[in-house]
């Protein structure tokens, strides 16, 4: 019996290795893409055309309590060379210091976790800051409600 | 591959865990009747120790320049004029809390 094991388990191993292959063609047909529908809002900043988005699901909770919302910014081809950051926030920043959320990622698109009041009124305004590689700010704004997603609160 | 390069690949590769990003989240609260406390971290649920947490009136006159302590925390007396807290972790990360909402 020892040695039925012993000349076998080489064999048997490379079984397992062939396992898989039944659900290959399951893995590769196709299959549709899971899609969230999304909110998209053109946005002028200055000299910038910009593409507010974001999914049409309502704002979700963080950890601390706080209601948090992803926005993506898309660019033109080009512009992201005299952009130098995009902040993103609710209600018209104070001072340079409250910009809001810089937004991250590549060249095309980039993401900003906005964090929004608990009540809204209706009235709140997303302000979005475009400050280019010599200091200039460029300013915009978008009716949060237009662009909240979910049931809008 | 050496056997100590081939361990630390494996162990590394098990306890990676994926980035996320993270934002500062920050709290405020009355602790008694003239007092209010702040909390700062961010939101995968680490502390900030450290960073920056200032009092700014609505004139933007800065009454408080604070830093949290080694709890996260820092008290101060509440301003007896309109204010809002900036929990201030760089340019294009920050939280404001106004006066208002501190209850």
């Amino acid at each position: 019996m020892r040695n039925l094991w012993q000349r076998g388990k080489f064999h048997l191993s490379a079984l397992v290795v062939l396992v898989p292959l039944p659900f290959l063609p399951g893995y590769f047909a196709d299959q549709p893409e899971p899609s969230v529908p999304e909110l998209h809002r053109q946005v002028v900043a200055g000299p910038f055309r910009l593409e507010l988005v974001t999914e049409d699901q309502p704002p979700e909770r963080g950890i601390w309590g706080e209601r948090v919302k992803e926005y993506a910014v898309t660019f033109r081809p080009g512009d992201i060379d005299m952009i130098r950051g995009v902040f993103v926030r609710v209600g018209k920043p104070r001072t340079v210091r409250t910009l809001g959320a810089l937004a991250e990622g590549g060249a095309y698109r980039q993401y900003a976790d906005l964090i929004l009041p608990d009540k809204l009124s209706g009235s709140e305004e997303i302000w979005l800051t475009v400050e280019t590689w010599d200091g200039t700010l460029h300013q915009a704004t978008v009716p949060l409600r237009e662009i909240l997603g979910g049931s809008g609160q | 591959m050496n056997r100590p390069v081939m361990v630390l690949t494996v162990v590394g590769v098990l306890f990676a865990t994926a980035a996320e990003a993270h934002y500062p989240v920050c709290k405020c609260e009355m602790i008694d009747a003239v007092r209010v406390t702040c909390t700062g971290g961010f939101s995968d649920g680490s502390k900030a120790p450290g960073l920056v947490l200032d009092v700014i009136s609505s004139d933007e006159e800065v009454l408080l320049k604070g830093r949290l302590g080694s709890d996260s925390t820092l008290t101060f007396p509440r301003p007896d004029r309109d204010f809002y807290v900036l929990f201030d972790v760089g340019p294009g990360h920050t939280v404001e809390i106004d006066h208002h909402l501190i209850k």
